[in-house]
């Protein structure tokens, strides 16, 4: 009798033994099936109507996972297979002969939605006719830790020249723990660090004019870089503006017209060579702000800049993820230069000039070699 | 390889580690390996049917050996060629030394314990960044084919104390520890740590009859860390959970943890009269394998689960008066494995579920005229196995047998010398995640030499497998030698 006990016993606590632990969930990842319906909202094809033959580009903010279909008769594209995660959807269709884009986009989430329908709304592309077109940050020589030839190469998309008078080209911040405390998403700002302005006054003087279907660049230092950081660094004498800190020890190319910083700081305007956000504005208005920064213990010094006056911005991050995003995502919804290596002389560019759908992970490719002043 | 000998749970995590790419464990015999490993008719001291012998229970150690040893060992292994999965090395080099005894500490309790060092070269390995690719659906890839060379010791003791008459306790631990290099870009550190305890409680209550209770409590770490490489640009690395999701990460430096905690109970039971004995081992328990990203703030990646019921049966029946011996052998293991993204602990990313069944009889014959012991085995493994890779959208399936045959024969010479030799021969196996080619064959001969030689036993051991595909010809090889010099001192 006590021996059936401890036998019993023992048996109870071998299976206790295999009933430990987690769970297994009971439904599937990879069962998440979107009927997606894209509807041109312009109105030229009178009301709203399904397209046919809209690009539908798919994105992962969650993992690597990018992918391209196309809506068929009625505007209908099907989305099979999509495991969970957040994705960013846009719907284009590009004319090129007739000069035309519509877009619409979406952000969506799924965990197990084996059958959903959602609408993609889209619409004439509202942006500015003045963008950045390939930004190079990552340098060129890891052993010397070059990166003095970046780059940022702007384009006119528009059929009149563009006048950048004043216009200042922006660095974000890129402490995870002041933008958390700001929270972008909630602010009418973007958070700058680096501020740098072309001469003149927004919208009252012509002095830097941009002509149409034309790139300028502008760079880090205006120098032959092949010269001191190897070959496969950026010959940039032939930018037409440099950035120039007066404050610092800068060099100052000569013949190279400067864009000076508004802000107190003696860095020369230099770009994270892994991840940060870039962007322009024009410079109408902004103002100085400081914030206290956790990390630091101290109160630092960043400049406000209103959406209102940003015509660009641009977020980049080698990795898939992020876990702050340091540009909010009514200026950019995704991330380009992804698996990007530093020092890798790779620069980020957008599929053709004049595209932006304000989400560089669609609009934006790595490039290698870079490209100032072409494409 | 080494993965398979460094814990002792990961061997039960790989269904049927395919023969030609596995080295022998630590603790068999080496006489055992140089007769192919033909052990279920085998009467050996390393292998009885006790709870030692076949239930690693250390309460039993003071019952299962009686004499004192001391052994120094050493081998040297090599295993090359394209039959094997994607990920595997091409060529494993595996070279150790160490030294074992076993001492009565009094007439109540026995200690036993090993330890070596080992060198590890694994040559021409395509992307893979880990100790073992397939321990999990979780892995780290890089764009790189290179070797990796790990170092490190290994070492366990076995410690058997009877409590009172007819009932003992016992603990064991087990400890592996090795760093390995990769040699070229990304050129992470690979740090394994691996650490296993066994708390044993036996019971006799009878001439014939003794059960025992196990606990063995698991911690399998590895750690691969990336520093600033000298190519002059960063590490960018792929980490994927199943084989289709995955993220690009790059940086500069790094480290990805992988830390397997398990729990398990194993209850055991054996007769052991004068003609027959038997043993029946049921185990069951889990683990769990978290992957984290980063050291200081972490981010879990990954999650792994294994639920794991496996009960063995042996028996050998030497009837009286009789130069043989019947072995017999059955076993259920199920084992299902499953998986999840952190972040959506909801859905269900990998499953694998797989069964075992499997039985086996040997015998063996000595003929005692020219002292001779011939010896012959079948065994026989249904696996069915199912894989769902659900973020890949892939099920895979097998529902496949695996037999395997041996033969082995050794002459003895005066009691002083003995010469072995044994044939294996393994129809397809298999592993868990059904990436292993299929339709292998693998054959192996094996031989070996015993002598006494001024008051040290000599043991050597030589093998030289290949295995072979249906369908290609493509081939792995596996050769190698043990020696063990043993000193008993009762």
């Amino acid at each position: 009798m006590k021996t059936r006990a401890v036998i019993t016993a023992l048996l109870i606590l071998l299976g206790l033994a295999f009933s430990c632990g987690r769970e297994k969930p009971t439904v599937p990842d990879g069962n998440n099936n979107i009927m997606l319906y894209a509807v041109d909202t312009s109105g030229v094809q009178g009301g709203w109507v399904g397209i046919e033959g809209a690009t539908i580009r798919v994105s992962s903010s969650t993992s690597q996972y990018e992918r391209v279909f196309e809506t068929g008769p009625g505007g209908f594209a099907r989305l099979d297979g999509l495991v969970a995660g957040t994705y960013m959807l846009q719907a284009e269709l590009i004319n090129m002969e007739e000069n035309y884009t519509i877009l619409g986009q979406k952000e969506l989430s799924v965990l197990y939605d084996p059958q959903t329908d959602d609408t993609v709304f889209m619409d004439y592309k509202k942006a500015s006719p003045l963008t950045m077109n390939e930004i190079y940050y990552c340098g060129c020589n890891y052993g010397r830790f070059y990166y003095y030839d970046q780059f940022i190469e702007l384009y006119n998309s528009s059929a009149d020249t563009l006048w950048l008078d004043g216009y200042i080209v922006c660095r974000t911040a890129q402490s995870d723990d002041v933008i958390n405390i700001i929270g972008l998403e909630t602010v009418d700002y973007a958070l700058a660090y680096y501020v740098f302005a072309f001469p003149g006054e927004s919208g009252v003087t012509r002095t830097v004019p941009l002509a149409p279907e034309e790139f300028l660049v502008l760079a880090g230092d205006a120098t032959n870089h092949t010269a001191y950081g190897g070959a496969l660094c950026v010959d940039l004498r032939d930018a037409d503006w440099e950035f120039f800190n007066p404050l610092g020890s800068d060099y100052d190319a000569p013949g190279v017209p400067n864009l000076l910083p508004l802000s107190n700081y003696e860095n020369d305007f230099q770009l994270n060579v892994g991840r940060t956000g870039v962007f322009i504005a024009t410079g109408e208005e902004w103002e100085y702000v400081e914030h206290f920064d956790p990390s630091m213990n101290a109160m630092k010094e960043y400049i406000h800049v209103p959406l209102s006056t940003v015509v660009d911005g641009v977020e980049y991050s080698s990795n898939t993820t992020v876990t702050t995003r340091y540009l909010t995502l009514r200026v950019d919804a995704g991330l380009a230069g992804n698996g990007m290596a530093k020092y890798s002389a790779t620069s980020v560019q957008r599929r053709f000039p004049g595209l932006d759908s304000n989400n560089s992970t669609f609009d934006f490719e790595n490039t290698q070699p870079p490209s100032p002043g072409w494409q | 390889m080494i993965r398979c000998r460094m814990s002792l749970l990961a061997a039960l995590a790989v269904v049927a580690a395919p023969v030609i790419l596995t080295a022998p464990a630590l603790g068999d015999g080496i006489r055992i390996e140089s007769l192919a490993n033909a052990r279920l008719a085998l009467e050996d001291r390393d292998n009885q049917i006790n709870p030692f012998d076949f239930g690693r229970n250390p309460a039993w150690l003071h019952n299962d050996y009686e004499l004192q040893f001391l052994r120094f060992n050493g081998s040297l292994f090599e295993t090359k060629g394209d039959l094997r999965r994607e990920f595997d090395p091409h060529l494993i080099n595996d070279f150790f030394i160490g030294v074992a005894g076993n001492k009565r500490l009094s007439d109540r309790q026995t200690v036993r314990g090993y330890i070596d060092y080992q060198r590890l070269l694994d040559r021409e390995v395509y992307r893979n960044l880990e100790i073992d690719q397939y321990n999990d659906p979780f892995y780290l890839n890089d764009k790189t084919t290179g070797d990796f060379d790990y170092y490190g010791p290994r070492a366990s003791i076995d410690w058997g104390f009877r409590l009172v008459e007819n009932l003992w306790i016992g603990a064991g631990l087990d400890y592996n520890l090795s760093t390995g290099l990769k040699q070229v870009y990304t050129r992470p550190q690979i740090v394994h740590n691996y650490s296993g305890a066994i708390l044993g409680l036996a019971w006799k209550p009878s001439e014939r009859w003794a059960f025992g209770l196990g606990y063995r409590p698991v911690r399998d770490q590895n750690r691969t860390n990336f520093a600033k490489p000298d190519e002059g640009y960063d590490n960018v690395i792929q980490g994927y959970s199943g084989d289709a999701i995955y993220e690009v990460r790059a940086f500069s430096s790094y480290s990805i943890g992988e830390i397997e905690i398990g729990h398990y109970v194993d209850l055991q039971g054996f007769y052991m009269g004068d003609d027959l004995k038997a043993g029946l081992i049921v185990k069951g328990g889990f683990s769990e394998t978290e992957v984290k990203y980063n050291a200081s703030r972490q981010y879990p990646k990954g999650y792994w689960k294994e639920d794991l019921f496996d009960a063995q049966l042996r028996g050998r029946w030497t009837p009286a008066g009789m130069p043989l011996a019947v072995g017999f052998s059955a076993r259920y293991l199920t084992n299902d494995g499953w998986g999840v993204r952190p972040d959506f602990s909801d859905v269900l990313l990998y499953d694998n579920p797989y069964a075992m069944y499997s039985a086996g009889l040997g015998l063996s014959y000595w003929i005692s005229a020219v002292d001779l012991l011939l010896i012959g085995e079948y065994t026989a493994e249904q696996y069915d196995i199912e894989v769902w890779d659900n973020g890949a959208n892939l099920y895979r399936k097998a529902d496949q047998l695996s037999q395997t045959g041996r033969f082995a024969v050794e002459k003895n010479i005066s009691n002083v010398y003995s010469f072995r030799a044994g044939y294996e021969y393994t129809d397809y196996p298999i592993d868990r995640w059904i990436k292993l080619p299929r339709n292998i064959d693998i054959s192996r001969v094996t031989g070996g030499i015993g002598a006494f030689v001024n008051g040290w036993k000599v043991d050597l051991h030589v093998e030289y497998g290949l295995g072979t595909a249906d369908y290609s010809d493509q081939e792995r090889q596996r050769m190698g030698a043990a020696v063990w010099f043993t000193k008993y001192m009762n």
